[in-house]
């Protein structure tokens, strides 16, 4: 299969923090149709790399080819037809006042006819399941409805990559399991090529590929089986733990004794109050 | 917090809430004009009638409106007894002390002054209760089309007005959130005096004021990535359609203006 995403040599060093680059010298590649997971810590540079690559920062090392068009100013916005793009925050990225304005939104930039965006409205949002809350406003809906509107804004545009920054990391389990199978179903139907940025074991998991980044640099390379074998290491590529392990270990690196194995949430809990109280 | 609603805006469906919201505006505008050239006791019947008739086809029940007089309270009364007490001499005079008088004539003025005020409240309630504040911004911005001509950027003045309007809710929820952050750190907001409330809001406002900048920074990045460029060159999905109802609403506006003209003293 061809490549459909080309990186060669990528740098980028933010303005206002001139020590180390926040991007250094990355290279890889991206087949047609593939799901590529990124991972890494926070501040590893794994979203800067996926907008570098949608021409949203300056990037002034290396090379950058999407479908076969060189990304420079001149063509940032015939790249940017070809990508779609969902963030981290639900809220943060819903223009729209209601749904099918939101949906609109990419369609109304790129001046297509009123008469032409309706039916592509009403079919964007059939395919995620939101047709029933066009005239909603963005207030009546729950994290995962605002990402699947931000799906459908996408599916209205139909580019050939879909890139997911973080996007499903403000959401409860439940969201994120269906944002996921949306994703998968959307991505056979579409025949779309999805990077996904992630903490999220699961979403990793069902990437083909997964990258490996840390502290500007691509530091490994593999298949979701060969990174979930190492266990314990996990941690140390970025990958979420469960919350109360975190929090466990945390205590622990401040001296304090923690009952052994596994807690739930509710264990934790009922754990810390009594503890607290007794001092 | 949380029962501050927003424009106010009413959901119903009645042929007031259907209008063309550019219908209303110019409606509204035109009214506020019109109320000042009644000038007899027939003239504001007739104005008065077209008001109540207006309220009752909104379906909407005369409490709100009421309600929506009572901030207007205190502006009222104080300008209708200034109106009362430094009238022009005229008339019968009821009441004479130094400067002040009551007379005939201060009588009608203040009670000419107290129906016009009712009137245009009145309407401009209507307004606000019928329409959707996104409505009304589009109406603004189409009505304000021509001004492109002289290098306005309407189209960029009536983005921001609608992403602001959309990000209304958003940091009201954000605001009583940090509230009640702040409050279970033992901040006390509506306690004290006048400046020690003030400074209560203090915490309040600068972790408001950061969430609103990281807000931003994020939705132009994620408007760019949807390929937003510059407003001017953008199609429109909502767009507003002057219906029959429109024009038969101008056609009995016009008559009861005409009327109320035409019993006007001259």
């Amino acid at each position: 299969m061809e490549n459909i995403i080309d990186v060669q040599h990528l740098s980028y060093r933010y303005q206002d923090t001139d020590g180390r680059p926040a991007l250094d010298d990355i290279s890889f590649t991206v087949r047609a149709g593939e799901w590529l997971a990124l991972v890494g810590h926070n501040g590893s540079g794994k979203s800067t790399l996926a907008r570098a690559v949608d021409g949203l920062l300056p990037f002034s090392e290396g090379t950058v080819t999407v479908g076969g068009i060189k990304l420079t100013p001149e063509t940032v916005w015939e790249v940017r037809e070809k990508i779609g793009m969902i963030f981290q925050n639900p809220d943060n990225q819903f223009v729209g006042a209601t749904v099918e304005d939101d949906v609109a939104f990419g369609l109304e930039n790129r001046q297509i006819s009123r008469a032409e965006m309706v039916p592509r409205v009403k079919a964007a949002l059939d395919e995620v399941g939101m047709q029933t809350f066009a005239q909603r406003e963005p207030g009546a809906l729950s994290g995962g409805q605002k990402q699947r509107v931000a799906l459908a804004g996408i599916v209205a545009i139909a580019p050939d990559i879909l890139i997911l920054d973080e996007a499903t990391s403000m959401l409860d389990p439940q969201g994120r399991r269906d944002m996921l199978a949306l994703v998968q179903r959307l991505r056979e139907e579409k025949h779309l090529t999805v990077i996904s940025i992630t903490h999220d074991i699961d979403e990793a998991a069902s990437a083909d590929r997964i990258l490996v980044i840390d502290d500007g640099k691509l530091v490994e390379e593999a298949q979701p089986a060969e990174i979930f074998a190492q266990g314990e290491r996990l941690v140390h590529l970025g990958l979420d733990v469960p919350f109360t392990a975190k929090l466990k270990q945390a205590l622990q690196d401040r001296g304090i004794t923690v009952p052994a194995g596994y807690q739930t949430t509710t264990e934790m809990e009922e754990w810390l109050w009594q503890s607290l109280s007794n001092t | 917090m949380s029962n501050f609603i927003f424009g106010r805006y009413l959901p119903l469906n009645s042929i007031v809430h259907r209008l063309d919201p550019r219908s209303k505006l110019l409606l509204s505008f035109c009214y506020l004009i019109v109320v000042f050239l009644a000038n007899s006791w027939l003239s504001y019947a007739i104005l008065i009638g077209f008001t109540l008739a207006a309220i009752l086809s909104s379906k909407i029940s005369l409490g709100f409106f009421l309600k929506g007089l009572r901030p207007m309270l205190w502006l009222i009364a104080f300008t209708v007894v200034v109106q009362l007490l430094f009238s022009p001499a005229g008339g019968h005079v009821y009441f004479h002390w130094t400067i002040l008088n009551i007379t005939q004539a201060g009588l009608v003025n203040s009670g000419v002054i107290f129906i016009r005020f009712l009137l245009i409240i009145m309407m401009s309630t209507l307004l606000t209760l019928s329409t959707q504040p996104l409505d009304i911004a589009t109406g603004l911005s189409s009505l304000m089309k021509p001004l492109r001509w002289v290098r306005i950027p309407v189209d960029t003045l009536a983005m921001m007005l609608a992403i602001a309007l959309r990000f209304v809710p958003t940091l009201m929820d954000e605001a009583t959130k940090i509230m009640n952050a702040q409050r279970a750190r033992g901040v006390d907001f509506g306690e004290g005096g006048l400046i020690k409330q003030a400074k209560s809001f203090i915490p309040l406002m600068v972790p408001l004021f950061m969430s609103a900048f990281n807000r931003a920074e994020d939705l132009s990045t994620a408007m760019e990535a949807r390929g937003y460029r510059d407003s001017e060159h953008r199609s429109q999905y909502r767009i507003l359609t002057w219906q029959r109802r429109d024009t038969m609403t101008w056609i009995v506006f016009l008559m009861v203006v005409a009327t109320m003209l035409a019993t006007r003293r001259w």
